[in-house]
């Protein structure tokens, strides 16, 4: 039995590629501006984003070759952190078939994977919902 | 232009990510090209021509609780390639486009060169690479 979507503000469907615009950097700016407001917030992600949160990515990017010795968060903790920060307030859900499809299926565990069959009881589940991108 | 520069470089397709991309932009690879090469000229045309200009810009931003100090910084990016030995050279119409004191803001020691006329120096490279 499938478990019910949480109810939110908002869902953010997230579409478009990473490093191509700086659409995945609005997406979480968006994301940060309605939690700071309070607001439920789940996102979808469909297509290449799906790798935005795949395990492989790790907690820290590769090290910076001209900068050693400074240490960055992977964007799949960037995301992680966010998510574990607005427990109940914050949804991450990540298309099954993009992800696996994209060789992307081991994702962090604190996003859902979801099948595409259940999107519309996302989109019912939201108060508005915002596209951002195509795949 | 440098003539011992081996390998044209040519930015055109600028702001590809922040919060993915973090300090590997487009022109992090640039001084490493540069060293394997024995030598590499770039160019910034159309929107990268911005990457060639001062800017009071701060790349920080805050997802969540988390601040990140780490995005791309493409003025900062510019005058590493520069330090390299790099010959970093920006098309006129690039620059026209980002208003009337581009010129006056470009970063010391970025050349301007003629729109439209790039092509034309294909031939005295070796390689030509679209980045």
């Amino acid at each position: 039995m499938p478990r019910p979507v949480p109810p939110t503000d908002v869902l953010l469907n997230l579409h478009g590629a990473p490093h191509q615009t700086d659409l995945v950097t609005s997406a979480l700016r968006l994301a940060t501006a309605l939690l700071d407001r309070g607001a439920r917030v789940q996102i979808w992600v469909c297509g290449d984003a799906t790798r935005l949160t795949g395990a492989a990515l790790g907690d820290t990017t590769p090290r910076d070759l001209s900068d050693p010795g400074r240490e960055h968060p992977s964007v799949a903790r960037v995301i992680r952190d966010l998510i574990t920060d607005h427990p109940d307030r914050l949804y991450w859900y990540v298309c099954r078939f993009c992800a696996d499809q994209r060789g992307a299926a081991e994702q962090i565990p604190e996003v859902r994977k979801r099948s595409l069959f259940v999107y519309a009881e996302h989109v019912r589940a939201a108060g508005k919902t915002l596209f951002m991108g195509v795949c | 232009m440098a003539d011992q520069a081996r390998w044209l470089l040519i930015v055109e397709k600028a702001y590809r990510g922040s919060v993915e991309t973090r300090y590997a932009d487009a022109l992090y690879v640039v001084p490493e090209l540069h060293r394997q090469s024995g030598g590499c000229d770039l160019v910034l045309r159309g929107p990268a021509a911005g990457y060639a200009l001062t800017t009071d810009f701060t790349p920080e931003l805050r997802i969540g609780g988390r601040t990140l100090a780490s995005l791309p910084d493409p003025a900062a990016s510019v005058t590493r390639v520069l330090a390299a030995g790099v010959t970093v050279m920006v098309e006129e119409d690039g620059l026209t486009a980002l208003g009337r004191t581009a010129r006056d803001r470009l970063l010391p020691g970025v050349r301007v060169i003629e729109g439209g006329a790039l092509a034309s120096r294909w031939p005295a490279y070796e390689q030509v690479w679209f980045l």
